[in-house]
């Protein structure tokens, strides 16, 4: 990429040094450039490291005090060329430039670079420190706390029970941000001989460098969390060629992108907590995946993707008053970083795992009279998932040696399954828009939309197997005056089956049981946590609504020359009464003002308020078992 | 000892709410061609915070599970019980959003020659935190000046 920035500077220099020449010819050369320099007085003090404050989220020069400030553009035009550039250096990670240049409007080419940085969070973990007493009566059995087990700040290590959420950091002094950055090109060719014919090439890059907090969790011990720095590499790549031919009143136009996705950031490895021992272990050891015996162990993998993409557009205007427009895409993502071998933690799946979309779109756009139009639109989309294979570990236990499925007769393989993908579904919706310019100032806007999806997997993922959503909507914009103007809006969406978890929680009833079972293994699924545990689990919870009301309001007032203004607000209400227990709500506000006065040629002045207020209604359960 | 296994669930209401004030201004001056001057300023308060989180405690119930029951008042009086979902209401406060933000920028311009002008600006954010989360204390301060020769050609 520096390459890149010592081409575009020189770019740059070249540009300004035809300054006189270019003077010469009757100024078909313009432009400034800009040389300054920035000096950052206060600093993020000691006390603030690593802060991630609203104003320095995207600063990057605030922990360098001196930095260049450099800019400038240029326009440039002959007989054969017409450029137009513009870049802004601040740093190494803030710069911007963009260029758009037609050769003899036979090559067009356009670029734009953009390069920031997003300093991220580092989360202390601190709030990460519970436990458990020891018993302090004597009458229960006090298990052995596992390898690993960190009292430290948890307390007293004779008070400290084996059950305990706690963390270690092992960069607590990190400082973690991400430099984005983007570059868009895109060439067109226009054959003139072929004036129909249009020929592109479209290519984007875009990178993120930098470190990030990579955290992991040990289970079946003590839940330890642990925090690591991870550094970030990653790279997206698009190529997308297209050709367009446009004949009489119909136009097409393909396209295929191809899309990359690299990832060398860091390999990240942790050394989990053993199971609790020693009790646990003749129990457990047969049950988990992994722990600490099995050494390092990768997490926090980004997968390595490719996405190829075929778009066909056409448009024909049937008549002056007509026109339809319709496309076609199909495109398939593969994974490509699950074909690796055999490891606890990266699966067994064989092969790579793809992703297919099919979407049809139609538009039919029609002025059917003065004043009065109409918009037909429908959408068809299908999605298609793999369904990889996922090989449970079936882990020896460590002192018995034999899996958990011989110990029930159901063998190795037994928990082995075909991961069903909850992307696999189909989305049909079809709508009419009408605008009616009712009489002169006043004009009217109504549309309906119909939404259906099809989840082919719901059983697996215990989500509806469908959901259907009416949508309407009503605005009207008056113009009183020149002066005066206002816009009403009304929308209403009535969903039947929003997208909802089954069995999300127990019933809120506060009902409470015992098992009265017989009493066999104490750690047997089919004796505790099936039964009171995920069978007690009958109520459905979202965060979806099943109706949404939303009322908008603007006005624009100008009463004299000088002085204007307009006042704008947004009122949704949603809600979900369809949901077990207390009903999902929303309500929503957001509004404000705008003041700008023109005191004179000279002076303006602008002012605003803008009001926000989100409030949601939910209800909160937890299941208690005897644990 | 009781050894059977006791469960059930227990509920309440969880409203979540957040708030923005958003004051914003600026002025841009020509008192002479050759002197431009402009100033933004920009003030957010904003808050968030669950109410109605009212766990109350473990029904009667739990007391014959000496597993949930158990009595740990000598080693924290404050946690008197092993478990109980009335310790769980201290998490309302937990994800409190309180905080202010203030963004000023000045600038001004001035041109020696219809090709040549001169330009400072003066950048001031200060965010005050007033509820830690767990990427500890967001407060900060910035001022920076910034000076700069345009040419134009």
């Amino acid at each position: 990429m520096k390459k890149l920035y010592i081409s575009l500077i020189a770019l740059l220099a070249l540009a300004l040094a035809a300054v006189p020449s270019a003077l010469a010819e009757e100024k078909a050369l313009e432009g400034q450039i800009s040389i300054g320099g920035t000096v950052t007085m206060d600093d993020i003090d000691n006390d603030e490291d690593g802060a991630v404050g609203l104003g320095t989220e995207y600063n990057s020069i605030i922990e360098k005090n001196r930095t260049w400030d450099l800019s400038g553009d240029l326009s440039l035009r002959n007989s054969q060329l017409s450029l137009d550039a513009e870049g802004h250096y601040q740093d190494g990670d803030d710069q911007e430039y963009g260029a758009v240049a037609s050769f003899g409007r036979i090559l067009n080419y356009k670029t734009n670079y953009n390069r920031f940085f997003h300093r991220l969070g580092h989360d202390e973990l601190s709030n990460l420190m519970a436990h458990i007493f020891k018993n302090t009566d004597g009458t229960e059995a006090n298990p052995a706390k596992p390898a690993g087990f960190g009292i430290g700040s948890l307390g007293d290590a004779a008070t400290v029970g084996a059950a305990a959420v706690y963390h270690t950091d092992h960069d607590p002094e990190a400082e973690y941000g991400v430099t984005y950055s983007v570059w868009n090109n895109s060439v067109k060719l226009n054959i003139p001989q072929l004036p129909g014919l249009k020929i592109g090439l479209d290519y984007r890059s875009q990178t993120r460098k930098g470190c990030d907090q990579a955290r992991t969790m040990s289970k079946c011990s003590a839940c330890h969390i642990e925090g690591y720095t991870k550094s970030i590499d990653e790279t997206t790549r698009d190529f997308m060629p297209k050709v367009g031919f446009s004949f009489g009143t119909v136009a097409l136009e393909y396209s295929f992108l191809h899309r990359e996705f690299e990832e060398d950031s860091s390999d990240m490895l942790n050394t989990y907590n053993n199971l609790a021992a020693p009790k646990h272990v003749k129990l457990f050891s047969d049950r988990l995946q992994f722990d600490g015996t099995n050494g390092p162990l990768p997490f926090n993998r980004m997968p390595e993707s490719t996405k190829d993409t075929h778009t066909v557009k056409a448009r024909w205007d049937l008549n002056s008053h007509n026109t339809l427009t319709a496309a076609f895409v199909y495109s398939k993502s593969t994974n490509e970083s699950v074909d690796h071998p055999y490891n606890a933690l990266l699966g067994q799946f064989g092969e790579e795992i793809e992703l297919e979309s099919t979407t049809l779109t139609g538009k039919w756009h029609s002025k059917l009279r003065k004043g009065l139009s109409l918009t037909l639109h429908g959408k068809y989309q299908t999605l298609d998932n793999d369904e990889p294979f996922v090989d449970v570990v079936d882990r020896p236990n460590l002192t018995t040696g034999a899996i958990l499925g011989d110990k029930y007769g159901v063998g190795a393989g037994f928990w082995d399954f075909e991961r069903k993908s909850g992307y696999d579904l189909d989305i049909t919706s079809v709508g009419l828009d009408i605008a009616w310019r009712v009489m002169h100032g006043l004009t009217l806007r109504g549309g309906y939309e119909f939404h259906y999806e099809d989840r082919e997997n719901a059983e697996y993922h215990h989500v509806p197997d469908d959901t259907t959503a009416h949508k309407f909507k009503l605005s009207a914009d008056y113009r009183l005056n020149h002066n005066l103007r206002f816009s009403l809006g009304y929308k209403l969406d009535l969903i039947d089956d929003a997208y909802a978890l089954h069995k999300a929680m127990c019933t809120p009833n506060s009902s409470f049981g015992a098992y009265a079972g017989p009493k066999t293994d104490l750690y047997t699924f089919e004796r505790s946590y099936r039964p009171t545990i995920y069978e007690a689990r009958v109520a459905e919870r979202t965060n979806q609504p099943d109706t949404i009301h939303e009322l908008s309001f603007k006005t624009n007032w100008s009463p004299f020359s000088l002085f204007s203004t307009n006042l704008y607000a947004k009122y949704r209400y949603a809600e979900n009464s369809e949901v077990d227990g207390r009903e999902w709500q929303e309500d929503l506000f957001n509004g404000g003002i705008n003041l700008v006065f023109n005191m004179s040629e000279k002076m303006v002045f602008t002012a605003g308020y803008n009001y926000f207020n989100d409030k949601t209604e939910s209800v909160y359960c937890i299941a208690i078992y005897d644990g | 000892m009781i050894t059977t296994d006791r469960y059930g669930s227990e509920h309440t209401d969880m409203d979540y709410r957040t708030e923005a004030h958003t004051i914003m201004a600026s002025a841009a001056w020509n008192p002479m061609p050759r002197f431009s001057f402009t100033a933004n300023a920009s003030y957010t308060m904003g808050r968030g915070n669950i109410s109605d989180l009212e766990f109350g405690h473990l029904p009667a119930f739990f007391q014959q599970d000496l597993k949930i029951w158990m009595d740990t008042t000598s080693v924290n009086p404050n946690m008197p019980h092993l478990y109980d979902t009335f310790y769980l209401n201290d998490m309302s406060s937990y994800s409190n959003l309180d905080f202010k933000d203030m963004e000023i920028e000045i600038g001004a311009s001035y041109a020696l020659t219809p090709k040549v002008g001169l330009g400072l600006k003066y950048f001031y954010s200060d965010v005050e935190d007033e509820e830690e989360y767990v990427y500890g204390s967001q407060d900060v301060t910035v001022q920076s000046l910034m000076g700069f020769v345009t040419y134009r050609f």
